[in-house]
C-alpha cells in the first residue's frame, strides 16, 4: 500500500462517446502546484481530458483521482465540494453575459456556499465579498469595471473577469480549456503570462489545453501531447524534440519549414 | 428560427401551396355548416339605425352623460372613465403579478435545461431526485397545459359560481390562464438560451438552483421581461372584457351604455381603452428596445 | 475601500428609462395590492368557504353521482346526453367559427401587411438609402398602421358585442367578424414586419431590373414572406379557437353559448364538462398548428 498521494491522477483512463473514443487509457499524475499544458490537433482529446478532472464528463474505463478520492465513487455533495476546489475557465469562458462583472465574480464562490448565502451575498453590494471582488479585479487591472455588464467589455477583460472568477473561488486548481485560441498573437502572450503568473503566486495546480505549441514551451514547464486520445510524450517542454513535436501534429518536414 | 430554416425550397413551396389550399377548403366548409349567408353579415332591419348612431359616436364621443336625466350625486362622465380606466389598470396589474409569479414557478418546472444536460454529467447527481424529475416534468406540462387552456372568462364563471362576485376572483381569473401561458413560454425560452453559462457553473460545484439562478434565469431574462409585457397588454384587454361580468372595469360601462343606445359614450370608452392600451403597448416596446441586447 | 465599491456602484452604466420603469412598476404594484379594490385576505370568508364546498361537493359532480351510488351506466347516459343535445354541434361550430375568421383575417392582413411594411409602402421599394418619402405614401402608411392599431386594441369581445348590436343575433357573423378584424390588425403588423426583415439584396436587385411594383409584391415578395407568416398564422389560430370559444356568452352559437345556458340554469355539472370541452379543443387546435408548423419547416 502506497502512501496517499497528493494531486491528481488518471487511472488508465477511456472515454467514448457513442462507441467513438475521445481518450484512450490515459495516465496521468500531477502534483499540486505544477504547472501544465495538454498540446495537440483539435479533435485530441484535450477538452474531454480536462472535462474528467472535475467530473463534467465520467470516465467510461479507469478511473480520475483527487487526492487519493475517486471521483466516480464521491457521493453528490462531496462531489460538489471537490468540483469547488477546481476552478474552470471554459474555451468560450462561461460567464453570463447580461449579467454585471460583480455577480460573474461573485459566482465563484457558488460551489462552497449554500443557496441562500450565495443569495444574500449579491443582494447588497455592502459586503466583504464585494470587496473581496474588487481587490481581485484590481490586481488584474479592471477594477473600474466591477458593476459594468459582461457583454458591454471588450474581449480581453472578458477574459480577465472569467481569471477573476476563478480566483475569487479560491480553487486548488485552475483549469483552461484553450485560453488563447481566440487571441490575437500579443494578447495570446498576454494572457497566457497572466495565467501563470497567477497561479505561481496563488500556487495553484494549473492545467492548460493549447495548440499554440511555442508559446506552451516558452510559458509552461510541462507539456503532455495527445494524438487521437492518446499521450504521445509527456515531459518538461525543454525536452520536447522537434521530431515529437512532427508526429504530434503529422506534420511532413517540408511543411514545417519556415 | 435560422433564415434558412424557412428558405424557399420546392418542396416547401409546394407544402406551403397545399396547407392554403387546405385552408381555403376548411373555410368554405366552416361557411356551409355555419350556414352563413352574405345579406347577414351587412347591418339588419333596424340596425342600420344603431350602425349610423355608431359611427357618429365614433366621430363625436360623450364628454357628459347622454341621458337627459342623471340621478342626482352622479360623478360627471369623465371622471368614471377616469374611475373605470384605472380599476382596469388595477385588475390587469394585479392578475399579471400573481401571474408572473405563477409562470416563474411553473416556468421553472417546466423546464428541463437545470437537471437534464445531454453531453454532461447528471446535474442533480445520481440520487432519486434525478431520477423523479421526468416524472415530476410530465405532471407540470400536463398542469401549464390545464391553467392555460381554459379562457380567462370561463375562469372567471367558475369563480362566480364557486364564491360569488368579488373583485379578488377576477384576479386569480387573469392570473390562472396567463400564469399557465407564462409558464410555457418561460420555459420555452429557458430551454433555449445557450447552455455555456450553466454547465460552466456546475463544473465549479454550484447546486442546480444556483446554477438556474445565475446561468439560465439570466440569460433568458431579456426574452421573458419583453413576452411578460406583451401579456401586459392582453391582461390589461381582459381585465377590460371581465367588465361584462360585473367587475368595475371599463367594459361594465361601455356595457350599460351601449345597452341605453348611447354610442357616444360607448366611444368615450373604447377610446380610453385604446388609449391605455396604447400607452402600455408604446411603453413596453421602450422597454424591450432597451432590454434586449442583441 | 468600502467607499469605493459604493461610489463604483452609484457611478454603474445603466438605463434610467429601464430602472424609472422598474420602479414605476413596483409601486404600482404595491398601489394595486394596497389600493383595497382587492382584498385576498378578507377573501376566504366563511360564507364563501361553505359556498365553495357545496360548489365542489354537490354542483359540479355530474347529475347521475350525486344520490351517491356510483353508476357507470348513468354517467355514460348524461355524458351522451349533453353531447347529443348540443356539446358536438358547439364544438364544431366554435371550431368553424374560428377556421372562417383566421382565414378571412388573412385575407385582409394581405391588404394591411404591404400598405405598412416601410420598405415596400414607399416611392423605391427595398431601396438602398430611403429617399424623401412622398406625402401620400408616408400618410398610406400611417393611416394602416393606425386602422392595425385601433383594431387589435379593441378586445374580440368588445368587437362582438358591438357587432351583434349592428348585425342582429341568430347568426355566427359578429363572432366570425370581430375575431377576423382584431386578428387581421395583429396579422397585419406581424406580416409587414415579416416583409421588412426580408434580405432586400434579391429584391433590390428585380427593382433595379424595372420590375414593376405589382409583380415584385406578387412574384417575389409574397412567396418569400409566406414561410413566417404562416407561422403566425397557426399561432394565431390557437388563440382564435380559445376565443371562439367565449364569445358564445354573447349569444353566437358556440361553446360558450351553452356554457353561459347551464349557467343560468344552474346545471353546473353540465357547464363544467362543457368548459372542459372548450379547453380540451383548445389543446386539440395547440397541437394542430404545431403539427402545421412542423410541417412547414421540415426540409424535404
Amino acid at each position: 500500500m502506497s502512501a496517499p498521494t497528493r494531486g491528481l491522477e488518471f487511472r488508465s483512463v477511456s472515454v467514448h462517446y457513442d462507441g467513438r473514443a475521445a481518450v484512450t487509457e490515459l495516465d496521468l499524475r500531477v502534483a499540486p502546484g505544477e504547472a501544465l499544458a495538454l498540446v495537440g490537433p483539435s479533435g485530441c482529446g484535450k477538452t474531454t481530458a480536462l472535462s474528467l478532472c472535475n467530473a463534467m464528463v465520467r470516465p467510461s474505463q479507469g478511473a480520475v483521482l483527487i487526492d487519493d478520492e475517486d471521483l466516480s465513487q464521491v457521493s453528490d455533495s462531496q462531489l460538489r465540494s471537490l468540483r469547488a476546489r477546481m476552478g474552470f475557465i471554459p474555451q468560450d469562458l462561461g460567464l453570463v453575459p447580461n449579467l454585471r462583472v460583480s455577480q460573474n465574480v461573485l459566482s465563484g464562490r457558488l460551489g462552497k456556499q449554500g443557496l441562500l448565502r450565495s443569495v444574500a451575498a449579491s443582494l447588497s453590494v455592502r459586503n466583504a465579498e464585494h470587496e473581496r471582488a474588487l481587490a481581485i479585479l484590481d490586481e488584474l487591472g479592471i477594477g473600474e469595471k466591477l458593476f459594468h455588464r459582461v457583454d458591454s467589455l471588450s474581449g480581453g477583460e472578458r477574459q480577465r473577469v472569467a481569471i477573476a472568477r476563478a480566483l475569487y473561488q479560491e480553487a486548488d486548481y485552475l483549469i483552461a480549456d484553450e485560453p488563447l485560441s481566440a487571441l490575437d498573437p500579443a494578447r495570446a502572450r498576454e494572457t497566457i503570462t497572466l495565467l501563470t503568473e497567477v497561479a505561481r503566486a496563488k500556487g495553484l495546480t494549473l492545467l492548460l489545453s493549447m495548440h499554440d505549441i511555442e508559446l506552451a514551451r516558452e510559458f509552461v514547464p510541462r507539456l503532455v501531447g495527445l494524438r487521437a486520445g492518446r499521450v504521445l510524450f509527456d515531459g518538461p517542454s525543454g525536452e520536447l524534440t522537434d521530431e515529437a513535436l512532427s508526429e504530434l501534429y503529422d506534420l511532413e518536414e517540408e511543411d514545417r519549414v519556415g | 428560427m435560422s433564415a434558412e430554416a424557412l428558405a424557399v425550397t420546392p418542396a416547401r413551396a409546394n407544402r406551403r401551396a397545399r396547407l392554403i389550399l387546405g385552408i381555403f377548403l376548411a373555410a368554405l366548409v366552416s361557411w356551409l355548416a355555419l350556414d352563413l349567408s352574405l345579406s347577414d353579415a351587412l347591418p339588419r332591419q333596424g340596425g342600420g339605425s344603431v350602425l349610423s348612431l355608431f359611427l357618429e359616436g365614433a366621430l363625436s364621443p360623450a364628454t357628459s352623460y347622454e341621458a337627459a336625466e342623471v340621478p342626482a350625486g352622479t360623478p360627471p362622465l369623465l371622471s368614471k372613465v377616469l374611475g373605470a380606466v384605472w380599476t382596469t389598470l388595477l385588475f390587469a396589474i394585479a392578475g399579471m403579478s400573481l401571474a408572473v409569479v405563477l409562470g416563474l414557478i411553473f416556468g421553472f418546472l417546466g423546464a428541463t435545461s437545470w437537471w437534464r444536460d445531454e453531453g454532461s454529467d447528471a446535474p442533480l447527481g445520481r440520487g432519486l431526485l434525478q431520477r423523479l424529475m421526468p416524472v415530476l416534468y410530465a405532471v407540470v406540462r400536463v398542469w401549464i397545459a390545464l391553467m392555460r387552456s381554459v379562457h380567462e372568462l370561463l375562469w372567471a364563471i367558475l369563480f362566480l359560481v364557486a364564491f360569488g362576485l368579488n373583485n379578488f376572483s377576477a384576479v386569480i381569473a387573469i392570473a390562472i390562464p396567463y400564469g399557465g401561458t407564462l409558464a410555457k413560454v418561460f420555459s420555452e425560452m429557458l430551454d433555449e438560451c445557450p447552455r455555456e453559462s450553466a454547465r460552466s457553473l456546475r463544473a465549479i460545484g454550484a447546486g442546480p438552483v444556483q446554477v438556474f439562478l445565475w446561468g439560465l434565469l439570466p440569460r433568458a431574462f431579456a426574452d421573458m421581461s419583453a413576452y411578460a409585457f406583451y401579456r401586459f397588454e392582453c391582461a390589461v384587454r381582459s381585465s377590460a372584457v371581465l367588465g361584462f361580468f360585473g367587475y368595475p372595469t371599463i367594459g361594465y360601462y361601455l356595457k350599460l351604455s351601449a345597452e341605453n343606445l348611447h354610442y357616444r359614450e360607448v366611444w368615450t370608452y373604447l377610446y380610453a381603452l385604446i388609449a391605455l392600451v396604447l400607452i402600455v403597448e408604446l411603453w413596453s416596446s421602450k422597454l424591450r428596445e432597451r432590454i434586449v441586447i442583441r | 475601500m468600502s467607499a469605493r465599491v459604493e461610489s463604483l456602484y452609484k457611478s454603474r452604466p445603466r438605463s434610467r428609462f429601464v430602472q424609472a420603469s422598474a420602479w414605476a412598476f413596483g409601486v404600482l404594484t404595491l398601489l394595486t395590492w394596497l389600493s383595497g379594490v382587492i382584498q385576498p385576505a378578507s377573501f376566504l370568508t366563511a360564507r364563501r368557504l361553505e359556498n365553495l364546498e357545496r360548489f365542489l361537493t354537490v354542483d359540479i359532480v355530474p347529475a347521475p353521482l350525486r344520490e351517491g351510488g356510483v353508476e357507470l351506466g348513468g354517467l355514460i347516459a348524461w355524458f351522451r346526453g349533453v353531447m347529443l343535445d348540443h356539446g358536438l354541434d358547439a364544438l364544431f361550430a366554435t371550431l368553424a367559427i374560428s377556421v372562417l375568421a383566421i382565414v378571412l383575417a388573412m385575407l385582409l392582413s394581405w391588404v394591411f401587411a404591404p400598405l405598412a411594411a416601410a420598405t415596400l409602402s414607399t416611392r423605391r421599394p427595398f431601396d438602398a438609402a430611403p429617399s424623401e418619402d412622398l406625402f401620400t405614401w408616408r400618410a398610406l402608411r400611417l393611416l394602416t398602421r393606425a386602422l392595425m392599431v385601433l383594431l387589435r386594441s379593441i378586445p374580440e369581445y368588445i368587437l362582438a358585442f358591438l357587432l351583434l348590436a349592428i348585425l342582429g343575433p341568430n347568426h355566427a357573423w359578429p363572432a366570425v367578424l370581430a375575431l377576423a378584424l382584431h386578428n387581421s390588425g395583429i396579422l397585419g403588423r406581424l406580416g409587414a414586419e415579416t416583409i421588412e426583415n426580408l434580405d432586400p439584396a434579391p429584391l433590390r436587385t428585380l427593382t433595379a431590373l424595372g420590375a414593376p411594383r405589382r409583380s415584385l409584391l406578387v412574384s417575389a415578395v409574397f412567396p418569400l414572406a409566406l414561410g413566417r407568416y404562416l407561422l403566425y398564422l397557426f399561432y394565431r389560430f390557437e388563440t382564435c379557437v380559445r376565443e371562439a370559444t367565449v364569445l358564445g356568452m354573447l349569444g353566437v352559437v358556440s361553446l360558450g353559448y351553452y356554457i353561459q345556458q347551464a349557467r343560468g340554469k344552474m346545471y353546473y355539472d353540465e357547464m363544467l364538462l362543457l368548459i372542459l370541452l372548450g379547453a380540451g379543443i383548445v389543446i386539440a387546435s395547440d397541437l394542430l398548428s404545431a403539427v402545421a408548423r412542423r410541417y412547414l419547416r421540415r426540409a424535404a
